[in-house]
């Protein structure tokens, strides 16, 4: 795992490298560390991570701008920060974790395993950065119908019939979004408030029917487990 | 028509005397003795009264005569005798009961003068005993309600000003309700003093003298109470019109020269409440609409007339009362503005001390430092407790200094060091402190430079020996004193362009501003050496 540090006190950026070392062990292919707004964003524009920790005061400059512009990006943030009152706000914009300043190694363990861990918080996300001609939009969590994997990104189908474009996997955002959404296939989530019936096809063949009058592939291994929970 | 004449026949008292040659217009000579004829009509039937009077107002000694009969004279002595003491002004006589008749009967008055000023003048009046005695009593008790207020309110102005003698506005307006108590006293002093008519001129000379000082200040008491464009050159030009008016007094007749006082009190208070109205000034208008109900009473009460006392009296008092109370209303208004602004700086004071004392307890200080401070006591122990030591330091200083306004130059340097060596522990930078000129019985507002220091630390990036140096430098100079802070670094590339003044630039101004006013001036710049923050405090 490719790991990006954005701290400005030089002891803490130590203290958070030590425990991640502890904590990822080999696990760890590369950490970097730096110390401003400037310098994390460039380093963001010219390397490729799998997860940023950020504090949201750098050198008396708001770390959110920098947090705004990275939700959009592929890989997970966490906050590091001692601004507690501001955890809603990150958690809504979509950050993996918030740990408050002072920390613990088993404190930062617990938001690493969250990659690895699938809903194990309840999510608050409530809007997706996306990036689109190099301006960042928000995207209302509550106007997506269903994601629709495509390799290394993913299509966003909104409820206006639009399609935006999300650098973040599937996998990625599961993560982030409420329990609601669901995995229906190896490539759709689902905001399952929408589901309105399961049509069953000839040949076994599965698929979900929204309100909106969509028609989605369910995955033959989900079928059981889906109906169960939602119908 | 009274007719005049210099000289001295007792046969001149007779009704039935041939006056035709005598003057209508006629100015007494020295002291020389001189008669003067007036017809008097007891009015008719209706308004007859058994026990009617005379009224007789005159600046001379004199005997009277009624129908040729003696009736009295003002200086209590026997027919004919003239006396070296002035005689009352004003003084009523009987009218014998057998003259005592309805029709026209002739007052003849044989004058000596012991004053020979140019002031002669004189006037009779009949009427009712009882209703000669009460009725001007009845107007004047008015009158003399509005003395009374004037002279709590006064007095009461005085001791506002007595207390705090930076409050000129008070002083202002308790002088202007003493001099209105003064004029009306002095004004109303006819109705219960028999004052000798020598008396009559140095009264009339006192009122207009009180009058004329009303109309400089009360104009002069808006341009306290509204902002005004230059108050000192209205002022002395108000000052320069009245007075040269005044020193054309004596050829003017004293109630034309109290209009005229009067016209440039209206005026120039008009031209102060109608600029503060244009320029839509707090509550202006109200005082306006004062101002010009008390200008509407002086000019239409004058139309109606009151027995005993001039109606142009009357309506001059009715709208002073107008006005005092618009001025009390505003002086109530600007009072209140004072009070609140002196709440306002308490609370602004409190809110720096909030601020001061909250500095060190902000989530991202006190939580950055444990984290540190976790790490050290983790890592290297021994390291970890002079940390903690450090971080006493700091709140140990803080708390002394966080109740004052201003506090020793020494303490804010031994705020700032511990404040470093936090830092230091933190940032894992070696933070070097030095100092030049600093004098230490200067005394500063707490935590300004400690604040400059915190930005200072924000903003560099140290050298490669991992060094960052603050060095205060304090020059004193005639007329200012400055403090000079210098951060020898590199400065930090800010990711935004231009951000907003932060919070410790404000708490610096906000500080400087409580303790200097306006005399002071920070500069934050950048340098050839770092960063330079400069305080200059003037003398």
């Amino acid at each position: 795992m490719n790991i990006l540090i954005v701290e400005d006190e030089g002891r803490i950026a130590k203290r958070t490298e030590r425990m991640i070392r502890s904590i990822l062990g080999d696990e760890l292919t590369k950490l970097s560390i730096c110390d401003s707004l400037k310098l994390g964003l460039d380093f963001i524009n010219n390397n490729s991570i799998d997860l940023l920790l950020l504090d949201l005061n750098l050198n008396g400059e708001d770390g959110y701008q920098l947090l705004e512009e990275v939700v959009s990006e592929s890989f997970h943030t966490i906050v590091v920060s001692a601004h507690k009152d501001r955890a809603i706000r990150a958690f809504e914009y979509g950050v993996l974790d918030f740990v408050g300043k002072p920390y613990t190694e088993e404190r930062l363990s617990k938001a690493i395993q969250r990659i690895y861990s699938k809903k194990s918080l309840q999510q608050k996300t409530k809007y997706l950065a996306i990036k689109k001609k190099g301006k960042r939009h928000l995207i209302n969590v509550a106007h997506i119908k269903y994601i629709k994997g495509a390799g290394i990104y993913t299509e966003l189908h909104l409820v206006n019939n639009l399609k935006e474009i999300h650098s973040k996997t599937l996998d990625n955002l599961l993560v982030l979004l409420p329990d609601y959404f669901e995995r229906i296939h190896k490539s759709y989530l689902v905001d399952m408030n929408r589901a309105k019936e399961i049509i069953i096809e000839p040949g076994s063949k599965y698929s979900l029917l929204l309100k909106e009058g969509d028609r989605l592939p369910i995955g033959r291994t989900r079928y059981k487990e889906l109906k169960e929970k939602w119908f | 028509m009274s007719k005049l004449n210099q000289g001295d026949d007792i046969n001149w008292a007779k009704p039935s005397f041939d006056d035709q040659t005598w003057e209508v217009y006629f100015r007494p000579k020295g002291k020389n003795l001189f008669w003067e004829r007036m017809p008097v009509m007891i009015p008719d039937e209706q308004t007859y009264h058994s026990d009617n009077v005379i009224m007789i107002g005159t600046a001379a000694n004199y005997d009277a005569y009624f129908d040729g009969e003696f009736i009295g004279n003002n200086t209590g002595l026997k027919e004919g005798s003239l006396s070296n003491k002035a005689g009352t002004y004003q003084t009523n006589f009987l009218i014998p009961d057998h003259l005592n008749t309805v029709g026209e009967h002739l007052l003849a008055l044989r004058f000596h003068r012991i004053l020979a000023d140019d002031n002669f003048h004189s006037f009779a009046i009949i009427g009712n005993h009882a209703s000669m005695l009460r009725t001007p009593i009845q107007i004047s008790k008015f009158m003399f309600l509005f003395a009374g207020m004037y002279l709590i309110m006064g007095v009461y102005c005085l001791l506002m000003f007595l207390g705090n003698h930076k409050d000129r506005i008070s002083l202002l307006f308790a002088s202007i309700c003493l001099l209105y108590f003064s004029l009306i006293m002095m004004e109303y002093l006819k109705l219960f003093y028999e004052y000798p008519y020598t008396f009559q001129s140095t009264r009339l000379n006192i009122i207009a003298y009180l009058n004329m000082s009303v109309a400089f200040l009360v104009p002069v008491f808006f341009t306290f109470q509204f902002s005004f464009p230059r108050p000192k050159i209205f002022a002395v030009v108000l000052l320069a019109i009245i007075l040269g008016l005044n020193l054309e007094q004596f050829e003017i007749d004293y109630d034309d020269l109290a209009r005229y006082h009067n016209a440039i009190m209206w005026i120039g208070s008009g031209i102060v409440v109608g600029y503060a109205s244009i320029t839509k000034q707090k509550k202006s208008w109200i005082v306006l609409g004062g101002l010009l109900l008390a200008i509407a009473i002086m000019l239409w009460l004058p139309q109606f007339r009151f027995p005993f006392v001039s109606s142009f009296d009357i309506s001059l008092f009715v709208s002073f009362a107008v006005l005092i109370l618009t001025m009390l209303f505003a002086y109530s208004l600007k009072r209140k503005e004072e009070r609140q602004a002196y709440e306002n700086s308490l609370l602004h004071s409190e809110k720096l001390k909030n601020e001061l004392l909250k500095k060190n307890i902000r989530p991202h200080f006190i939580m950055n430092t444990l984290t540190s401070m976790m790490d050290w006591v983790e890592e290297s122990p021994k390291e970890g407790v002079k940390f903690i030591g450090s971080l006493a330091n700091e709140f140990e200083v803080l708390n002394k200094i966080a109740d004052h306004k201003l506090v020793p130059i020494g303490q804010e340097i031994q705020l700032c060091k511990s404040h470093l060596d936090v830092m230091g522990y933190r940032k894992e930078v070696k933070y070097i402190w030095e100092e030049e000129g600093i004098d230490l019985n200067e005394i500063i507002p707490p935590a300004i430079i400690h604040t400059a220091v915190e930005n200072g630390v924000s903003h560099s990036i140290p050298n490669k020996r991992g060094e960052v140096k603050f060095k205060l430098i304090f020059e004193k100079e005639k007329k200012y004193k400055i403090y000079r802070l210098e951060v020898h670094a590199n400065n930090r590339e800010k990711n935004t362009g231009t951000i907003a003044e932060g919070t410790g630039t404000k708490y610096i101004k906000s500080r400087l501003k409580e303790s200097y006013g306006d005399a002071w001036d920070l500069t934050s710049n950048a340098s050839p050496f770092g960063w330079e923050t400069k305080i200059k405090i003037m003398l």
